[in-house]
């Protein structure tokens, strides 16, 4: 066996240990060969020192990090990828939690002993594969650590497996040749990690896109690259629909996931990108991948709670929270009091959800804690949000809780609106709108409009 | 536009817009605000709305809370806080 293995492989590639699949998955960039080269050298001299430890990545390019937990997996005890947005500070926190014994990069304020890493440019990686076994083969079942995008407080962190992120992956080798995956997520997090193993694991290409530029420039990337598949949060599509060149791109596989996806952003998806297959994915860093849905509508059918979907069970609890089942799962929290996995193996999703007999389905609300108290009652912002979405003039919205002293909290709408259109006109309209289909201590009590909403660091609104 | 001007256009607007309708002639300090077709809810939104406009909130600004009942308590409230005003 070992004879058949090509030089020009073992210098031109790196592998992604998936430890019991049969077929080895290699990292092969297009340019420039001289980095691949680094880091298999890299590989071979550091990972000794790095067997069977826990290391911790500091923030880098995407692609950086790609590279990184190609050469980790199946050889690290545990992989700690930390997010950017977060301070110095809260790094060395989560290291702390992990427990790691190594970083990779540059951390302030730091004992714990650094390692060095080559850095990259921003290519574009092709996928390789072979029978033959990489260069060092897989020593253990590596945790990949990923840290919760919560909004308040320190992240959570959540270790999963290789398996157990890879579990729903699609990996027909033959079909996935003709996908070419962009990256709009950051690597580290859930959501860019299920893209990054989709495009490697399923023998698609994948462009990478960077945090630091501009949406308009990374889609022309994607366009350059020759994207046919995309991942984004409802919000980030949203922004995307919203941009002239996205015109260009043409699209056969769209996935939303991280957010709500109503049915007037499935909707418009579907006008712009007729040969897209959109599925809108429910997941998170906590409950994995729990399912999806092809359908091209909103919410699921109800059928999914009664019978489960794929490897999935759902219940909806008596205030009508969400539940997941996965066999087989996992995942646990790290430097946590609490458990993850609930009693037989449930995790709870903290979002709510609403049964709608007439169409025998579940549309989502929002976060269990994310509701507007407006004098007792409580308010969903994605359900205002849907409202004001759908008015003629509405490019983006934000729905959000503002004090005040007699109901101790309002409804405020934060609107862009279309670049031609009277915005008191559009004020009558969204009121207007809003009396006819919500409840009044849902109507918005003020209206603001403004240039434009930026999103989170996960792509997700803020409110 | 004076605090009062202000006020009393905010006010037959938030009236209008909850469906109801205010004889100009009504309006007076006497007037209750409970009873000039506001209610609580219309009410914390006009205070919302005012705090949009002149660029504060007296109740938030007030140390003793004091809870108007008429239109003339209401205007008071607010010329009272005047020095906070914006714009």
């Amino acid at each position: 066996m070992k004879d058949e293995i090509t030089p020009q492989r073992l210098e031109g590639s790196l592998p992604l240990a998936a430890n019991n699949n049969a077929r080895w998955i290699y990292l092969e960039e297009c340019i420039p060969v001289r980095s691949v080269q680094h880091a298999v050298a890299w590989q071979k001299t550091q990972i000794g020192a790095l067997r069977g430890r826990k290391v911790a990545l500091c923030p880098s390019s995407n692609f950086n990090v790609a590279w990184q937990l190609c050469c980790l997996d199946g050889q690290v005890e545990a992989i700690l990828i930390l997010p950017f947005e977060q301070s110095a500070s809260v790094h060395l926190e989560l290291c702390q939690k992990a427990e790691c014994d190594f970083v990779l990069g540059s951390l302030e304020g730091s004992e714990i002993p650094e390692v060095e890493f080559p850095t990259y440019g921003n290519v574009m990686c092709r996928h390789a594969e072979s029978d033959t076994p990489p260069v060092v083969s897989s020593a253990c079942d590596t945790h990949w650590i990923i840290p919760t995008s919560g909004t308040s407080g320190t992240p959570k962190l959540v270790a999963h497996t290789l398996d157990g992120l890879v579990g729903s992956t699609k990996r027909d080798i033959e079909k996935g040749r003709e996908f070419v995956w962009g990256l709009l997520y950051d690597i580290g997090r859930f959501a860019g990690l299920q893209v990054f193993l989709q495009a490697l694991l399923g023998g698609s290409s994948l462009v990478f896109t960077e945090r630091e530029d501009p949406i308009a420039e990374r889609i022309d990337a994607l366009i350059n690259g020759g994207c046919n598949a995309l991942s984004a949060t409802p919000s980030l599509w949203r922004k995307i629909l919203m941009l002239p060149n996205s015109e260009k791109l043409d699209l056969r596989w769209i996935t939303l996931g991280g957010e709500i996806a109503n049915q007037h952003v499935l909707s418009s998806l579907s006008k712009r990108f007729s040969a897209g297959r959109i599925t809108h994915v429910y997941a998170s860093t906590e409950a994995g991948v729990g399912f999806s849905v092809r359908d091209g509508l909103a919410g699921f059918p109800v059928p999914y709670v009664q019978d489960g979907v794929g490897s999935c069970e759902l219940r909806v609890d008596e205030v009508g929270k969400l539940w997941l089942r996965k066999r087989s799962a996992t995942q646990h929290y790290v430097g946590e009091s609490i458990d993850l996995l609930h009693s037989d193996g449930w995790v709870d999703s903290g979002d709510m959800v609403e049964l709608s007999v007439d169409s025998n389905r579940y549309y989502f609300l929002g976060r269990e804690n994310g509701t507007i108290n407006v004098g007792g009652s409580k308010v969903h912002p994605a359900v205002v949000e849907q409202v004001i979405q759908e008015v003629l003039g509405v490019k983006f919205v934000a729905v959000r809780g503002r004090k005040n002293p007699i109901m101790g909290s309002l409804v405020e709408a934060v609107v862009v609106p279309d670049s031609e259109v009277d915005e008191s006109l559009l004020r009558s309209e969204i009121q207007r709108a809003c009396r006819e289909k919500l409840e009044r201590f849902q109507q918005p009590a003020t209206i603001l409009f403004v240039a434009d909403i930026e999103l989170s660091a996960v792509g997700k609104l803020q409110r | 536009m004076t605090i009062r001007e202000i006020i009393t256009n905010d006010l037959c607007r938030s009236i209008s817009e909850a469906g109801g309708t205010l004889d100009k002639n009504a309006i007076s300090d006497d007037l209750v605000l409970l009873e000039s077709g506001l209610d609580s809810m219309g009410f914390a939104i006009l205070v919302a709305q005012l705090e949009d406009a002149l660029g504060y909130d007296p109740f938030v600004l007030m140390e003793e809370p004091v809870y108007p009942q008429t239109l003339g308590e209401f205007v008071a409230i607010y010329e009272k806080f005047g020095d906070h005003r914006e714009g």
